[in-house]
């Protein structure tokens, strides 16, 4: 991981000498978030249309704090981050990438032994007690592309590294380890001049290790060993460690067309399909046993219009995805004779949890300039989705239909040598069929259905407002714009009586 | 662009046996179970069969008819273990040549993998009529105490034991022994040769004390036997915090070894028989141990087999008598409690079912609290609960030796 840090600061300090033009922040963020095929896949196309060369470092600072949150989100968190991103032309090579490190300090956080607890697997384990989790992140993208037959063929190839660790300070102690690694080997090629199609192949391999220790093993613990849904085996713990592993890939490949319907508007439709298996298992008996494998299934969908005229920029997208997965539990039992000693797998019980879900986001953004040296940014966008989730066997479902929307305004000021940004970005969140059923696994204990799934079943069912405010300003110095903002906003609840608050501070370089 | 589109089908295709698959069963097929007892073929009394599905921790409970036909269905699919409770009356009990006016039967079977898609083989089940045992443990203190300045203190270990029945009953021939806990606590045990899983035809002990030369104990007499019979809660250099005084105690475990720093306290001491790996002190883990009282004349025990723990399952770094056990066949044990670490250790079982049935734990380590058995009033006679089943015989007493 030093490596990785020292490259990228190594990285940082070059670009800062080549570069020679004064970028600013808000023209990179223009061109980061509404160019759809920048880090858009197949990187092999970025030697077709030259990105913009760029290298920004930021250092920001987040807080979130209220009462309005799910039970594994916990209710006070916090993180400082620092994100190097940059973009640059090389001879026949188009490099981009982006280092991310972030530090989080989470509070109150129940139901969590993994990294993310919003993942989809089932099979994680959860104690009686929550805590506070501090996290580190880091994560690196690199995208490579190199044109075969200038103007006709190219190649690349896009890398994705994440680590993750961290670790609750409460007994029982997770202490999660985790790794993602993401190869996307990538051909384009443009018949004609208007018309380019790109295909991915794409592997990644993720693990992830979740090792739960009790400092105190004179006070046992009920850890649920969970199954998908609120359904569960329990043990007692009073054992030092408790060891799960988690271990994936994913196999999957993408496919883009993209053709100039004019001068200004291009149309892009990119296929995107992911293919996961996980298994998770435990450590017992210094044996491994396996628990449950989670096979999901991806695809993505989406069409994009974009057009660049006058400085304008516009993007009209709309994105499909379609996942679903199965939980296969596999049952097995130790076998302790002198030939075997180790863990048997009986049989397996396939699609005993299922998950699936459908979701739509429409956008419209527009980036407009004014006449007097200032900058209109309007971005909308609205959510379909359709979560379900059921465990058969003891007949639990729950089905979350919901639609969020966004909007956001901003207006962007240029002074000779500064700027000014501020808007609103206004939402809310409306659900719209919402039904669940979840089975009490154990009469006497109430505590998954009441701390966990009924809550974040309230939570999701519930309808939101959100307001936030946005702020920031940069300076040109010399070659680099320096830049600082601030965002403060809430979530709210009117019907729960409920509301968190939310604020960001950051501090940027573009040169 | 036929063929980038042909290779994105190619890889939806290739990824498409990493698909789940879908389930047709839920649960496992409806199936019988038919159980009997000697030339019996009606049951006065209904037999009921629990099913315990250890895979899911589900339990089920399904009742005979007069005929003992069980009829099975709605079981999730696992590994299961399978207990059959039922009773004789007076009239049975005459017809099949007992004096007894009722008798409890049992039965069990460990073990069975219930599939979905496969309709389960279970076949007919023998049931046993459950033994009336004259002596047998009353009380276990194993799980230790804190110190007043929170240090954990457990040399204040006890066993008692009890007479439970309406005769005077010697105890010369009976011994105590502690079985062995290879794997440590919350782990299974390994498969001794020979042995069939969960259904153990002798017990391992590592450690075999005789209590005394010989004794009667009246009936409701109880005897207590002390790791140390010291004044535990009365003087300093013990621990002021422990629940128990057991300076009265009726035997104490001592060690005659000439290192042996601890002092030889005045209630008799016991016969050490086995006990190759001795340490100074005889206590049981804190989490708990397995527990027999072994009745057998002198000669016998001279014959109990010494076996050593196949290599496959030992650490090389503890000494070869370690390793050593007592193999004692489960016709001499008169009383065996198992005690594993908590509610879910099921695995950590030592004993056959035929023994015990079930299981005692505290779940709470330095605690200060012991096991019991369950009392009832028989006219005016307190007695103590045995069907075999230690789940349902013991409970957890906070305050030990106080009843």
């Amino acid at each position: 991981m030093k490596k990785i840090i020292l490259c990228s600061f190594a990285l940082i300090l070059c670009s800062w000498g080549i570069f020679a033009q004064s970028l600013k922040k808000y023209e990179v963020d223009n061109f980061t978030e509404y160019t759809p095929w920048y880090h858009g896949g197949e990187c092999a196309v970025n030697a077709l249309h030259r990105p913009m060369e760029f290298a920004s470092i930021s250092l920001s600072s987040s807080y979130k704090d209220g009462k309005f949150y799910r039970p594994q989100e916990g209710r006070q968190y916090a993180d400082v981050c620092f994100e190097a991103e940059g973009s640059q032309n090389v001879g026949k090579f188009s490099l981009s990438g982006s280092f991310n490190f972030c530090q989080s300090w989470n509070k109150g956080v129940m139901f969590a032994s993994t990294l993310d607890p919003f993942d989809w697997n089932p099979y994680v384990i959860y104690d009686q007690t929550g805590g506070d989790w501090s996290r580190q992140s880091y994560s690196l993208w690199a995208d490579i592309a190199y044109p075969i037959i200038k103007g006709k063929l190219s190649a690349g190839l896009g890398i994705d590294l994440k680590v993750g660790r961290g670790a609750k300070k409460v007994d029982p102690r997770p202490q999660a380890n985790s790794n993602h690694i993401e190869l996307r080997p990538s051909l384009a090629y443009a018949p004609l001049s208007w018309l380019k199609f790109g295909v991915a192949f794409i592997y990644a391999l993720e693990k992830e290790n979740s090792n739960l220790i009790l400092y105190d093993s004179s006070v046992p613990q009920k850890l649920y060993l969970m199954k998908g849904l609120g359904q569960y085996t329990y043990e007692i713990f009073s054992n030092t460690e408790r060891e799960r592993k988690f271990e994936g890939d994913i196999f999957g490949g993408a496919f883009n067309v993209e053709g100039a319907l004019s001068e200004i508007f291009r149309a892009r439709v990119q296929l995107e399909y992911l293919n996961s298996v996980k298994s998770s298992r435990d450590i017992d008996f210094s044996k491994p046993h396996q628990r449950g494998k989670l096979f999901t299934d991806q695809l993505n969908c989406d069409v994009s219009f974009s057009g660049e005229f006058n400085g304008m920029m516009l993007l009209i997208s709309e994105k499909v995805v379609s996942k679903s997965a199965s939980g296969r539990e596999l049952v097995q039992y130790f076998d302790p004779s002198p030939q075997v000693n180790s863990w048997i797998t009986d049989s397996s019980l396939p699609g005993r949890y299922h998950r699936s879900l459908t979701s739509s986001t429409s956008r419209i953004a527009a980036v407009v300039p004014s006449k007097n040296s200032g900058t209109y940014v309007v971005d909308l966008s609205m959510i379909y989705s359709l979560d379900k989730q059921k465990y058969e066997a003891t007949e639990s479902f729950m089905n979350i239909s919901r639609r969020v929307f966004s909007g956001a305004f901003e207006y962007i000021h240029d002074f000779p040598k500064a700027w000014i940004r501020g808007g609103v970005e206004l939402g809310g969140a409306i659900p719209s069929k919402c039904e669940n059923s979840v089975c009490l696994r154990e009469e006497q204990d109430r505590t998954i259905l009441e701390g966990l799934i009924t809550p974040d079943f309230d939570y999701l069912s519930s309808k939101s407002i959100s307001c936030t405010l946005k702020l920031s300003c940069g300076f040109s110095v010399g070659k680099t714009d320096l830049s600082i903002g601030a965002q403060g906003g809430i979530l709210s609840c009117p019907s729960r009586k409920k509301n968190s608050a939310r604020s960001q501070l950051f501090l940027g370089l573009t040169f | 662009m036929r063929r980038s589109f042909a290779l994105l089908v190619c890889i939806m295709l290739l990824c498409s046996c990493r698909y789940d698959d879908t389930p047709t069963e839920i649960f496992v097929e409806d199936f019988s179970l038919k159980v009997q007892y000697a030339g019996l073929h009606k049951f006065s009394n209904r037999i009921k069969a629990d099913f315990v599905n250890e895979t899911e921790q589900f339990s089920y409970c399904f009742e005979s008819d007069e005929t003992g036909n069980i009829a099975v269905s709605g079981l999730m699919p696992g590994i299961y273990s399978l207990s059959i409770r039922g009773e004789l009356t007076a009239a049975e009990c005459h017809s099949l040549g007992y004096d007894y006016k009722r008798a409890s039967l049992s039965g069990y079977a460990s073990n069975l993998r219930l599939r979905l898609g496969e309709k389960p083989e279970i076949g007919d089940l023998n049931l046993f009529v459950v033994p009336d045992t004259p002596v047998i443990f009353k009380e276990i203190y194993f799980a230790g105490s804190h110190t007043p300045t929170e240090g954990n203190y457990r040399n204040d270990s006890f066993w008692s034991i009890v007479n439970n029945s309406d005769e005077p009953y010697d105890i010369g021939k009976l011994y105590i022994g502690m079985c062995e806990n290879y794997g440590g606590h919350n782990e299974t045990g390994p498969l001794w040769p020979g042995e069939t899983l969960g259904n153990y035809a002798n017990v391992y002990v590592q450690s075999l004390w005789k209590i005394c030369p010989s004794r009667v104990l009246s009936p409701g007499e109880v005897v207590v036997i002390a790791t140390m019979a010291a004044p535990h809660n009365k003087q300093e250099n013990y621990n002021l915090a422990s629940p128990v005084d057991l300076s009265k105690a009726d035997y104490e475990a001592y060690i005659p070894d000439p290192e042996n720093k601890y002092p030889d306290l005045p209630a008799p001491n016991m016969t050490l028989v086995f006990w190759p790996d001795y340490a100074y002190l005889w206590r049981s883990g804190v989490f708990g141990q397995a527990c027999v009282l072994i009745e057998a004349e002198i000669e016998e025990v001279e014959d109990f087999e010494t076996v050593t723990l196949p290599e496959t399952f030992q650490d090389p770094f503890e000494s070869e008598e370690y390793w050593l056990c007592k193999k004692i066949p489960n016709s001499f044990v008169v009383d065996a409690v198992d005690i594993v670490a908590n509610s879910t250790a099921t695995f950590a079982k030592r004993l056959s079912p035929e023994l015990d049935a079930g299981f005692a734990y505290i779940g709470e380590i330095y605690s200060g609290k012991s096991i019991i058995r369950k009392d009832y009033l028989d006219g005016d006679r307190t007695r103590w609960r045995d069907t075999n089943n230690s789940t349902e015989d013991f409970v957890v007493n906070p305050l030990p030796l106080s009843k």
